[in-house]
């Protein structure tokens, strides 16, 4: 197996600059559904899009770390890292999954018992807007994970 | 930083012990990157019990001899 020093630090700028890519994606579309929070058409195109974003940036970093370990297989401490921002990631996904959940119930539940809730609460789209939060979030973490345990020698 | 794990070794000492052995050329013979090496040596990194079998075999050592735990 190869050792070149390099594959760290390689995987350590990759997941840093995906990092970075991913947390300026979200608030530029969240710039732009706030401008017209009523427009449920747009708001679903621009989910849509930043959910492709977040799947080609999966796709584009996977590509070029296969294309760097072909020099500097994983090893065991990256097969670590790459466990631990999964573990991670999975539990601010889930965080995510349950809060639509228990919002989506919750507006059902205050629409049938007649109960008036905050305005903002009772948006049809809330569940949505939780959601892609805690998707982007969790990437967040995922790649901000990897880039900190490489940088912190974990 | 980083909080050090409570396995400590002797990696260095054994590595200047055995004609100043770089940790590149143990890397190479263990089969994993420098940096994983350098983690090890800073106790930042608990190797598993394969790669501390394997470092402590290229020195021609028990593996207790190699690594050892401090801790509750």
């Amino acid at each position: 197996m190869n050792s070149k020093g390099t594959g760290s630090a390689f995987r350590e700028a990759m997941a840093w600059k995906t990092c970075i890519a991913t947390a300026i994606a979200y608030p530029c579309v969240m710039a732009v559904v706030l401008m017209n929070p009523a427009s449920a058409v747009r708001t679903a195109w621009l989910y849509g899009g930043l959910i492709f974003f977040l799947i080609v940036v999966e796709i584009v970093f996977s590509i070029i770390l296969s294309g760097a370990t072909d020099e500097t297989p994983d090893d065991e401490r990256d097969c670590a890292i790459a466990r631990r921002s999964s573990r991670y990631s999975h539990v601010v996904l889930s965080t995510g999954v349950i809060l639509a959940i228990v919002n989506l119930f919750g507006q059902s539940i205050a629409l049938d018992l007649g109960i008036s809730v905050r305005e903002f609460l009772a948006d049809p789209l809330l569940t949505a807007h939780v959601l892609i939060f805690f998707v982007y979030a969790s990437e967040i973490v995922h790649f901000g994970t990897i880039a900190l345990d490489y940088r912190r020698g974990g | 930083m980083m909080a050090k794990t409570n396995v400590t070794n002797a990696i260095r000492e054994l590595r200047a012990r055995d004609g100043a052995m770089t940790q590149q050329e143990l890397a190479e013979r263990v089969g994993v990157s420098r940096q994983t090496i350098v983690a090890i040596e800073k106790a930042k990194y608990s190797p598993t019990l394969e790669l501390a079998f394997k470092i402590a075999q290229v020195f021609g050592e028990p593996v207790e001899r190699v690594f050892g735990y401090e801790g509750g």
